[in-house]
């Protein structure tokens, strides 16, 4: 967001903003502070796990917490691009429950089947993502509105051709879910890995990676600089629903058949909307990463792990999941207003929050 | 307001009409905007079904049929509130699914408890309103997600109480009030209690509406900042439109205990046929515009649609597909029709850089409105 | 001329909305120059830079650079052609870094069209774009988000200079400066104007307009007034080309029956982060306005006393009695009304009817009086004159000016004892103003007090019972009624007071 003018700051404003300024490159401050969140969870959770009697570090528990975060964190990294550049996805769950079905019935089991049935499926999911990206900028609908249309138009689809299970994975693929590094790291997380590495160096040395930000950011700013302001927004729609089907044929590997009810089971759209928020990113777009993204996902991989070996209901961890995605989005909102300084005077007194103060600050003009 | 006594001679001003043109022409203004257009569409969707299924016209079917409406209607009408205040309520499902859980667990086979079981049934919805109310406002997140994190709180909460399974149906008298209904009323049978409800509640919300709450509920909507400095508490306006939403989804739970019976997965998706409904019903999402008695012909018109789909043998699983259309279409044209009017050409000022981190409240939004003359 | 000047604009003209706003209008920039523009609130400044900028399109006139003629119809366009523009608002996006936004949609590329961005190298031509301006301590990687105000201005020149600009405009630049960052700014000119470059410098400070300029170019009401070489005139001669103009407005007499009574509004040392030290006091009856230039904090005085931002040092009381509003709510019910600068943003809900928006303020606060206020409303709108088809009507269909008496009539159903007003005829038709005015007087009469915010000098001069003049969020002086419009002007901008002012 362009800034507007700011009244006079004292010189020992300035001196104290520049000692005040992230002495490394940016987003190190929200990234180190996931990461920071992350291993105090890791602990609480070590010990929470010791009470129980059970190692949280053992080779089959790690293997289990990275398996959680491979599926969700490949569907994070896309939502991620879209929040980014100022858009939403809601479509995810159906869009990978199609996934898991388009790959297994392409498949049938066999091995041969595989290329064109993972070719198949990938182009599908990128053509609902380019319909998304489509709507949101050329339309100028929102990407809420896109994304819950086009998530209940396939959703209607799944529920009327799918009842139940369908296709079968190809025995290739299902070796490809069971294998792993050392028994510790399987293929699933490494493929997140590479996907997240790949991501990242695309946001920041492609053009087309620091348009979207720019977008996100301001588009009007990006407007007048020249930039064409709807490719970020059709690209990253487009890679969502792409890293989404490349979520169901993970997905796939795991269950070895298709199931339409998959993808909204897993409540993929809230989860990766939250891991993205957790991990730094703002809601309206234009800053965050995809690191911290991924941060975002390991909590609540770990919480999750932990709630398992604990023998929380279930039921109870939709309760705490959705306490946390708004509180996270909360805590954050407020971290993201650009406080603007006074014209006059240390004693700056800020606007009351709370009831009595009148309306929520919509009204806060600057000095102009 | 004594400044007005003071007439100046030669003011030979005439006094405003309250509204322009006859009756009729006011009808036929109306029936043009989307508002009114809807009423059409029902028109038009009711004559086909009826032209597919004739039997459906007759009165003791129709009848019917408004009553198995009545709990969606009722709904679309509880999420007007919310929407023409500028955000969004997607909670109504697991707030149904809530009610309906309260009234098979709590209840049981005791007949005493059926008022009690209301009574916290209604404090459980104002609650939950309550709380997406303040936590939109006061905590500054977008609603949609506010509401989402309540669906899946709510949605975890009462699976976690009820261990995940139906857990029986609540005594005959409390289902009665969805499933029964005045019998031996002539021409139409049985005059369904839904009926009545459904026109009990759109009454009062006409009512409502028309009261200052509700006018200033679409002026924060249309405008927020200038509500705010006209004196209206925003942040309390909203949370009442929340908690009226959440109260409609309490009263379509009640009404859907009688005939669907308890299970927590009851109520599922109701939010985005509401929204839906509310959309076809012309009400403009962004907040500002739009009828109260419109969304409950959208709810009207949803069902004809959807009764005429499955009178063609269309399954009745395509359902959420239809939505998902409708609400984009829905969308995409007001988006188009709103930018048409409003989009400034190049020669006037452009809209000023937003310098809030402003939530991504979903609206097709109008170009910011500058000052009239080009500044300085 | 062609030969020496590396901008020349020959007749730019300008409308909105069928109001002419800048009329065939000359301009014509040297290479290495600094041409200051003058010109008081809505004399055509703005209008006339972003036309050169490419945000407005000219409905007529030419512009040539270094001889050859260019149109353009995008601020890319106008970049490109070599006349970048350091707007007040500034275009940048606080989450980059200062590097990704000066190359913003430029981005360098290795291995040419296909290879990446070239992080390290946009890194290097930032430093070298910053030393060249003799900045030090500003590293390429830094968010600008991060930056003062004058830091951030200094990334827009750097940006402009980055498209090897001939021409650079700036808007306001110092309005949020501090002292010591003014003189970087013009160590930074000057380095520019070494390399050639032509600054149009656009300016309410006056006595930044003669340490810089060498020519001034005076604008009023969208003509060209004068150009002049600096050294040939004085700050009291610039301010008499800058305002002299025939009254031809009409005010409605100040009524004789009309007594000033007792102080009704009164501040005393008010101050928060946008005013400081503001007192004064308005009385029944009478009509302050309130001058001042663009950015002066006349607005952010009367959104304090409304409740709209907190009071942090001073008092305020009403009647005598001490007045502690935090919220607009509160000042509707102490019956203060506040008619805002910008109707459409913060007056009016659009959609809505007229009759919806006459009863919003009565609806909101006092919603058990709505019932008296709708038998009564049909009345006052009649009394203001309000054109519209009917009750119902929509009020973004209407004129500025029968919006803006929409406004009034929402105000008035709450009998304020005191009305303040932000520019209460900007952007409406002269039979509006002078409806309005007309209004004023009758307020007078019942005893309310009112405050007036106007940029409109022959406004503020010709309603005025008094005229406060305030300057950088304080009060810079009192003038009485009838004052001139020079020596209004040449307290709010500071310039040295001349013999004759008054």
């Amino acid at each position: 967001m362009s800034s507007t003018t700011h009244p006079h700051e004292t010189p020992e404003d300035v001196r104290r903003r520049r000692a005040s300024r992230p002495k490394a490159a940016r987003q190190l401050g929200s990234t180190a502070l996931i990461y920071l969140v992350l291993v105090g969870v890791v602990v609480a959770s070590a010990v929470l796990t010791a009470v129980e009697g059970r190692n949280f570090f053992s080779q089959g528990n790690i293997w289990g917490v990275l398996t959680a975060m491979s599926v969700l964190g490949l569907i994070s990294i896309g939502q991620t691009l879209v929040i980014l550049v100022g858009s939403l996805d809601l479509s995810v769950p159906y869009v990978v429950s199609l996934a898991t079905l388009i790959a297994a019935g392409g498949m049938k089991g066999l091995d041969a089947n595989v290329p064109a049935a993972v070719f198949n499926t990938l182009v599908l999911c990128a053509l609902i993502g380019l319909v998304m990206g489509l709507l949101v900028s050329l339309l100028d609908v929102h990407g809420f509105i896109a994304s819950l249309g086009v998530g209940l138009i396939v959703s209607g689809y799944l529920a009327t051709n799918y009842q139940g299970s369908h296709g079968a994975a190809a025995p290739d693929v299902r070796l490809l879910g069971r294998s792993g590094i050392a028994g510790i790291i399987p293929t699933a997380f490494i493929i997140l890995l590479v996907c997240t590495l790949i991501v990242t160096l695309l946001l920041r040395y492609t053009r087309i990676g620091h348009h979207l930000y720019a977008v996100g950011g301001n588009r009007e700013v990006a407007r007048m600089s020249g930039v064409r302001t709807a490719v970020p927004v059709i690209a990253a729609h487009v890679v969502c629903s792409l890293l989404a089907g490349l979520a169901g044929l993970m997905l796939l590997s795991r269950t070895g058949v298709g199931l339409p009810t998959i993808g909204s089971q897993g409540r993929y759209d809230l989860l990766s909307i939250a891991a993205v928020v957790l991990g730094g990113t703002l809601l309206a777009g234009g800053k965050g990463s995809v690191i911290g993204t991924i941060g975002g996902v390991a909590i609540f991989a770990v919480i999750d792990n932990v709630m398992g070996v604990m023998q929380v209901n279930p039921f109870l961890k939709d309760f705490v999941r959705g306490l946390v995605i708004v509180l996270a989005v909360a805590v954050y909102a407020r971290r993201s207003v650009v406080s603007r300084p006074p014209r006059f005077g240390p004693d700056r007194v800020l606007p009351l929050p709370g009831p009595l103060a009148g309306p929520a600050s919509p009204t806060d003009k600057e000095p102009a | 307001m004594s400044a007005t006594t003071t007439a100046p001679d030669g003011r030979g001003a005439r006094v405003l009409p309250a509204t322009e043109g006859s009756v009729v022409q006011r009808i036929l203004r109306g029936a043009v905007t989307p508002g009114g257009a809807v009423f059409l569409l029902v028109a038009v969707l009711f004559i086909a079904v009826v032209w597919v299924n004739p039997s459906f016209g007759e009165p003791p079917q129709l009848i019917r049929f408004m009553g198995r409406t009545a709990p969606i209607a009722i709904a679309a009408m509880g999420q007007y509130y919310v929407i023409v205040a500028g955000e969004f309520d997607l909670s109504m499902g697991a707030v149904v699914a809530t009610q309906v859980v309260i009234a098979g667990n709590y209840i049981g086979e005791d007949e005493s408890r059926v008022l009690p079981a209301l009574g916290l049934m209604l404090l459980v919805g104002a609650s939950v309103g309550l709380v997406n109310g303040l936590a939109t406002t006061m905590l500054k997140v977008p609603s949609f997600i506010v509401t989402l994190g309540t669906m899946l709180a709510l949605g975890g909460l009462v699976r976690y109480l009820t261990g995940g399974a139906a857990t029986g149906n609540p005594v005959d008298s409390f289902r009665e009030i969805g499933r029964g209904g005045i019998q031996d009323v002539p021409v139409l049978d049985v005059l369904p209690y839904p009926v009545i409800i459904l026109a009990v509640v759109a009454a009062a919300g006409v009512w409502l509406m028309r009261s200052p709450f509700g006018k200033t509920l679409i002026a924060t909507g249309d405008n927020p900042d200038a509500a705010g400095l006209a004196g209206a508490h925003v942040w309390w306006v909203k949370t009442r439109a929340f908690m009226l939403s959440s109260l409609s989804a309490t009263v379509a739970g009640i009404l859907l205990v009688g005939y669907a019976g308890v299970h927590p997965s009851v109520g599922a998706g109701y939010e985005f046929t509401a929204i839906t409904a509310v959309v076809l019903g012309g009400v403009v999402l962004g907040g500002g515009r739009g009828w109260l008695l419109s969304a409950a012909a959208g709810a009207f018109a949803l069902e004809l649609l959807f009764s005429f789909l499955n009178f063609q043998e269309i399954e009745s699983t395509w359902r959420a597909s239809v939505q998902g259309l409708i609400i984009i279409l829905a969308v995409a044209a007001s988006g188009r029709a709103w930018s048409l009017g409003r989009r400034p050409a190049r020669t006037s000022p452009p809209p000023q850089p937003s310098s809030e981190q402003a939530a991504p409240a979903p609206s097709p939004n109008p170009a910011r409105p500058g000052t009239e003359t080009g500044e300085n | 001329m062609t030969d020496t000047h590396v901008l020349v604009a020959t007749g730019m003209t300008k409308s909105f909305f069928g109001n002419t706003v800048l009329a065939d209008l000359d301009l014509a920039l040297r290479p290495g120059e600094v041409h200051g523009l003058v010109g008081e609130n809505g004399a055509g400044k703005s209008t006339l830079m972003k036309m050169l900028a490419g945000v407005y399109t000219p409905d007529r006139g030419t512009i040539l650079v270094n001889g050859e003629q260019v149109s353009y119809s995008h601020p890319v366009q106008a970049q490109r052609a070599g006349v970048s523009t350091v707007f007040q608002e500034f275009n940048l996006l606080l989450e980059r870094t200062i590097a990704e936004n000066i190359w913003l949609g430029r981005e360098p590329r290795r291995f040419g069209r296909f290879g990446p961005v070239d992080t390290a190298r946009m890194r290097r031509d930032t430093e070298e774009l910053l030393t060249g301006l003799g900045v030090e301590g500003l590293r390429a990687g830094t968010l600008v988000r991060s930056l003062s105000v004058a830091e951030q201005q200094i990334v827009e020149i750097a940006k402009a200079v980055s498209f090897d600009a001939k021409v650079i405009q700036m808007d306001e630049p110092t309005a949020a400066l501090a002292d010591h960052e003014v003189e970087l700014l013009y160590s930074i000119i000057e380095r520019l104007t070494g390399r050639g470059v032509a600054i149009l410098y656009v300016s309410h400070r006056l006595k930044e307009i003669f340490d810089l300029c060498r020519t001034i170019t005076i604008l009023k009401d969208g003509q060209h007034v004068a150009t002049r070489p600096a050294e040939d005139l004085t700050e009291g001669e610039l301010v008499r080309l800058m305002v002299g103009r025939p009254l031809t407005q009409y005010f409605p007499d100040k009524p004789v029956d009309v007594a000033v009574g007792a102080p009704r509004l009164t501040l005393a040392g008010v101050g928060n982060g946008y005013v400081d030290g503001v007192s004064l006091e308005v009385r029944a009856g009478e009509i302050v306005g309130l001058a001042g230039l663009q950015g002066s904090g006349r607005t952010e005085l009367l959104e304090t006393v409304f409740g709209v931002h907190p009071v942090a040092r001073g008092s305020v009381s009403l009647d005598g009695a001490p007045l502690e509003v935090s919220s607009p709510r509160q000042g509707v019910r102490a019956r203060l009304a506040f008619i805002t600068e910008d109707r459409k943003a913060k007056g009016l809900a659009l959609n809505q009817s007229i009759l919806d928006n006459s009863l919003g303020v009565v609806r909101s606060v006092f919603p058990r009086r709505t019932g008296s206020a709708r038998r009564e409303m049909p009345g006052v709108l009649s009394n203001l004159d309000v054109a519209a088809h009917s009750l119902d009507q929509e009020v973004q269909f209407l004129s500025g000016g029968n919006q803006q008496k929409v406004v009034l009539a929402r105000w008035l159903s709450i009998d304020p004892l005191v009305v303040l007003m932000d520019e209460p005829t900007r952007g409406i038709d002269v039979g509006a103003k002078h409806r309005v005015y007309e209004l004023m007087r009758e307020l007078t009469r019942q005893g309310v007090a009112v405050l007036m915010v106007s940029s409109e000098l022959p406004e503020v001069i010709g309603m005025s019972d008094r005229i406060l003049v305030m300057r950088d969020g304080r009060l810079a002086g009192e003038l009485p009624a009838g004052s001139s419009e020079e020596a209004v002007l040449a307290m709010a901008t500071g310039a040295a007071s001349e013999g004759d002012a008054a």
